[in-house]
């Protein structure tokens, strides 16, 4: 025996470092060229071999994590998903708005149900995704899994957007601790499991900040439009918000009021959708990602993510900046991005009998995320 | 003999090994290992190797374990025992790739077939007729947006003297809504639901009434084959082939343009209908040469763009390409057979002011 030979079963503690590898811009091009060629069908094979690349870069304690999903699982479960959900479901609306003609109440009501269904499906869809993508993790050998149903999480995840709907928002961080402590809970690394504990209650004072804040803009924003109306135009600022919202038709050829009250408001409208909504959320969003980290546990280990307002928002302004000067072409970057992100700052305190733990026993499905890839459900 | 590491894929203990080369495979043990032998056609590499990172290897003997090798100039010989180490290009997973793509193209041309040809020519006689007079209407009112429907009681009268000089040849011929509209663009085209669309324009361009026949014929001719009905189903078939592809669903055939381009037949539907005009106007004693006098004034039209609102549906019509092979196909009226006109010279004008 060489005397590199460690004692066996010695509790560690664990580090996460992203150690990026070169070959990345390579893939990326190889991957859009072949997905180009293939008539998008090859999207499968890349989005495996992407996240093949980016987990390998995720060490843990030395030992890269491993990936080892394959595009053709992938799209065998999309086929799957085509074929059982999708081609089913177009053919009977298109048999329908065919048979009463596309504005027939009949047409709007199937629609309606459909849109039920796959509000429905939603949650199974991440759920299935995740348990595929856990499945598929390796690191020193041994595999992660997710167990629990996805049902379950589905009809909750339904739950948590009617919710929202009635309490205007402020159900969100309770049913959010909902579906994270069941996803977690049903989350394992080889025979060990995830555990989340923790209450909702400590979110809400940044819930209710950016609750108001996200009021006070929006009635600010009215009023911006107003003034800038109004300076174009005698009248009071009251007078020109009671005139749009009465819906007088005028032309904006004759009242340029109208024409600049329509440019601020689209304007307005795309500050307020790329820019102050994504800016004042990502203070909720900080605090929860690290609440939920200090909520979960693995076997006796202690997560901490050290995310912040501004992290997230120069996170997420380079990314968005990514797609859209590269069309979208440097999804991998963005991905490699955000799994930095979590890298960088994620910690993870108490130490772990590491060798102790033994291969997963769930067994492996032989089709993945197709419910995911129908509804684009993309987060990885 | 250098030492590795090994996860033999029940835990994640890491084990210390001795690794040997030997004849055709790599032996190691150790650290709780039993004498494992991999050969080297069972080795796979797990990634692309960077330079710096050590080289991990994967073996088919046992799923999931791995081998974890530091020592360069080692993996540097494994790799030239087993090159498929290297990692350069997955070959492997190119393969698989291919193979799906073969086989997705394979069915898509299946498919294709099913979707193009076979099914719309066959389910275009089987739709209920309930179905095809909506969607028939719906197109229709689509196509011709928002143009007036010409209704001047002497040319309608004109009109369905034309239409019935050439039912008389077709015993079998279903009844037909044939209306005008105040379109300026020269056109004509066949529904489902035996609906058929004639332009002003096209009437106005129109130097005697048979010409116009010849047109209506060759629409009657779609009519009789369902070529419009044929069309819809293949437009519909190949939606869902797109979007079974991209696994998006968007895009309907909601736009005039996109309603033309589906009334845009194969050539061989032309001719199929070119053909049953030459047939009907011969049997009514119609001179089939006027039918040529037409494609002649519209071989003249072509190379002129399309303009306007209209201009999606010029092309409905469209000429190109082989006019002159179908002009060549038209036949004058056997000997013997003498031409009768269809309009007298009040009816014909009549029809020519049924938009006044």
């Amino acid at each position: 025996m060489s005397d590199t030979t460690l004692p066996a079963s010695a509790p560690e503690t664990l580090r996460i470092d992203y150690v990026p590898r070169p070959g990345l811009l390579r893939l990326t091009l190889v991957n859009t060229l072949l997905w180009a060629v293939t008539l998008t069908v090859y999207r499968f094979w890349a989005r495996s071999n992407v996240r093949r690349h980016v987990w390998s870069s995720v060490h843990i304690n030395g030992q890269p994590l491993e990936y080892t999903g394959k595009g053709s699982e992938l799209f065998k479960g999309a086929l799957i998903v085509f074929f059982v959900l999708f081609l089913p479901v177009g053919l009977i609306v298109a048999g329908v708005s065919a048979a009463y003609g596309p504005d027939h109440p009949a047409v709007a009501a199937l629609q309606s149900l459909i849109f039920l269904v796959f509000s429905l499906l939603w949650g199974a869809a991440i759920f299935k995704a995740r348990r595929y993508q856990m499945s598929r993790t390796q690191w020193r050998g041994i595999r992660g899994g997710l167990e629990g149903s996805a049902t379950v999480y589905s009809l909750t995840y339904f739950g948590s957007l009617l919710a929202r709907g009635i309490t205007l928002g402020w159900s969100t961080p309770v049913m959010n601790v909902n579906l994270q402590e069941q996803m977690t809970d049903a989350m394992r690394f080889g025979d060990r499991k995830f555990r989340f504990r923790g209450r909702a209650g400590p979110l809400y004072p940044s819930y209710a900040l950016c609750w108001f804040l996200t009021l006070f803009f929006l009635v600010a924003g009215i009023f911006l439009i107003g003034w800038i109306t109004s300076t174009f135009q005698d009248g009071a600022i009251g007078q020109q918000i009671s005139d749009f919202f009465e819906l007088e038709p005028r032309s904006t050829d004759g009242n340029p009021a109208l024409g600049y009250f329509i440019i601020a408001m689209g304007l307005l409208l795309v500050l307020t959708y790329f820019v102050f909504y994504p800016a004042v959320w990502a203070i909720y969003t900080a605090r929860e990602i690290a609440q939920f980290a200090n909520y979960t546990t693995f076997d006796g280990a202690q997560f901490r993510i050290d995310a912040t307002a501004w992290s997230l928002i120069g996170l997420a302004v380079g990314n968005f900046l990514l797609l859209v000067f590269t069309l979208g072409i440097a999804q991998p970057f963005v991905l490699q991005r955000t799994v930095r992100y979590l890298c960088d700052r994620m910690t993870i305190e108490g130490a772990i009998d590491v060798d102790a733990i033994r291969q997963s026993q769930q067994p492996l499905e032989k089709t993945g995320e197709g419910l995911a890839d129908a509804f684009d459900v993309s987060w990885f | 003999m250098v030492n590795a590491l090994f996860f033999d894929g029940q835990t994640a203990a890491d084990h210390h090994v001795q690794l040997q080369m030997q004849a055709g495979g790599l032996s190691f043990d150790g650290d709780g290992v039993v004498q494992q032998f991999w050969p080297f056609g069972a080795l796979a590499a797990i990634e692309r190797r960077a330079a710096g990172a050590p080289l991990r290897v994967a073996s088919s003997v046992i799923p999931g374990a791995r081998l974890v090798i530091h020592d360069n100039d080692f993996a540097a010989r494994l790799i030239a025992q087993a090159p498929q180490l290297e990692g350069r290009t997955d070959f492997k997973a190119m393969k698989s790739a291919a193979k799906w793509t073969a086989g997705i193209a394979a069915a898509i041309a299946v498919a294709g077939y099913i979707v193009v040809q076979y099914v719309p020519e066959h389910l275009a006689f089987l739709l209920p007729d309930s179905w095809r007079t909506e969607v028939g209407l719906r197109t229709e009112a689509s196509l011709t947006d928002g143009a007036r429907a010409c209704e001047g009681a002497a040319g309608v009268s004109a009109l369905g003297v034309m239409a019935g000089r050439l039912a008389e040849a077709e015993p079998d011929l279903p009844p037909l809504k044939i209306t005008v509209y105040d379109i300026p663009v020269m056109n004509a085209f066949a529904m489902p639901g035996e609906r058929i669309v004639i332009t002003r324009e096209l009437i106005a361009r129109a130097g005697r009434a048979e010409q116009v026949t010849g047109v209506l014929a060759h629409e009657i001719g779609h009519v009789l084959k369902r070529h419009p009905e044929a069309g819809m189903l293949r437009a519909a078939g190949l939606q869902l082939l797109i979007s079974a592809l991209t696994g998006g669903s968007n895009s309907t055939i909601g736009s005039a343009a996109g309603l033309a381009a589906v009334l845009r037949y194969s050539r061989e539907a032309e001719a199929e209908a070119d053909a049953i005009a030459v047939d009907l106007m011969t049997k009514s004693a119609v001179d089939t040469m006027a039918f040529r006098e037409f494609f002649e004034i519209l071989l003249k039209e072509e190379g002129k763009p399309s303009t306007g609102v209209w201009g999606g549906l010029d092309s409905a019509l469209s000429t190109h390409p082989g006019t002159q092979e179908r002009i060549d196909r038209i036949k004058p009226l056997p000997d013997g057979v003498t031409p009768v006109p269809v309009l007298t010279e009040t009816q014909w004008q009549a029809l020519r002011d049924i938009c006044k």
